[in-house]
């Protein structure tokens, strides 16, 4: 199980958490409250991906399905990171007022 | 059951993408070309990626799918902040000489080799993607993405300068900031001086200051390029920043007050 969060894309989904937190959403918070706190919210939902497998073993104590958080909350987290960008996106827009007007 | 959820989960990447996709085509592409590109890309990787999941007999493109998952979320972030350039263009009035000329520290590049080194040694422990060394090399490439994607971020320019050379009426509060460091051993202590700025956005950025004049005379600088501002630490300040940051700018200022 803790091999198994080191695995290829949870060390790239940990680093990738990481410079979104720290790096990405600082610099659009700067233009955009929302925008900024659309992209922590999908530094958090990847940093769930990969909590996920700790997850999966207390569910497992508590005879809950396992594959609840070994599949269904990666599942969830992973969508929920990419609807965070677009919620960012969308922000941004909404924030840039009409065309030409500074 | 467990699949049923499973099955209907795969489609929330499909939407979120779908909709990346949606806003770049719409709304995006008539600020910035550049911008529209980038997201659409890095959004339509990411759905073939997701497709790709009903054809399990592709174990190339499996192993290699973090790599492409760095390459398109890295797309849609150069797509973000192609967007945030358009949106926020660089004014024609010069800085102050006094700010202009501030020296922020320069991206650290150390720090994320040894980063890198740690997420090497994670991806050599779990051996990759389940692909054995050449897995551990896809990894690695992803990786290498991944830090050279947040030096390129951090590239972008200090976040203070950022917003006074594009944004300056984002500015709504300034004030000089102390922290004083004890080396609890050597008994021996390091003061450091910034002007904080703080913008309608709720976000606070930084001025390195050398001294507490120098952090009180970069504000004065601050004044003329953002007339307007509350200047000085207070409670009073504090609490309307915490809840109404837009409102802070064109009140009545507040003698300049240090907080230590």
């Amino acid at each position: 199980m803790i091999m198994g969060l080191f695995s290829g894309t949870n060390v790239l989904s940990i680093f990738m958490a990481f410079v979104f937190w720290t790096e990405v959403a600082p610099h659009v918070a700067l233009t955009s409250r929302p925008a900024g706190l659309a992209l922590k919210l999908g530094a958090v939902a990847l940093g769930l991906s990969v909590a996920s497998g700790f997850l999966g073993m207390f569910l497992f104590r508590f005879n809950l399905p396992p594959e609840l958080a070994l599949n269904v909350l990666p599942q969830l987290s992973y969508g929920a990171f990419w609807a965070c960008l677009a919620w960012a996106v969308l922000a941004l827009m909404q924030g840039a007022g009409p065309k030409g007007v500074a | 059951m467990i699949s049923a959820i499973l099955s209907v989960l795969n489609v929330l990447p499909v939407l979120g993408c779908g909709a990346l996709v949606f806003f770049a085509q719409t709304q995006v592409k008539e600020r910035s070309e550049l911008a529209s590109l980038a997201i659409t890309i890095g959004a339509g990787i990411e759905l073939v990626l997701v497709l790709l999941r009903f054809f399990p007999a592709l174990p190339l493109v499996w192993m290699v799918a973090p790599v492409l998952h760095v390459v398109a979320v890295g797309a849609v972030v150069r797509g973000v902040f192609a967007l945030l350039e358009a949106l926020n263009p660089k004014r024609a009035a010069q800085l102050p000489i006094l700010l202009a000329n501030l020296t922020f520290p320069k991206p650290n590049v150390a720090t994320r080799v040894m980063a890198g080194v740690f997420g090497l040694v994670a991806l050599g422990s779990g051996f990759g993607y389940g692909h054995g060394p050449l897995g551990v090399l896809v990894g690695a490439i992803g990786l290498a993405g991944v830090l050279f994607g947040s030096l390129w971020v951090d590239r972008q320019g200090p976040l203070a300068l950022w917003v006074l050379q594009r944004r300056p009426e984002n500015v709504v509060w300034s004030y000089v900031h102390q922290l004083r460091v004890v080396n609890q051993r050597s008994g021996s202590s390091t003061t450091h001086w910034t002007a904080r700025v703080g913008l309608s956005t709720g976000a606070l950025v930084l001025l390195p200051a050398a001294s507490e004049a120098h952090a009180q005379q970069l504000i004065g600088a601050l004044f003329e390029v953002c007339p307007g501002i509350a200047v000085g630490y207070s409670a009073e300040n504090l609490a309307r920043f915490k809840s109404a940051p837009a409102s802070m700018r064109g009140g009545a200022s507040v003698p300049t007050t240090t907080l230590r």
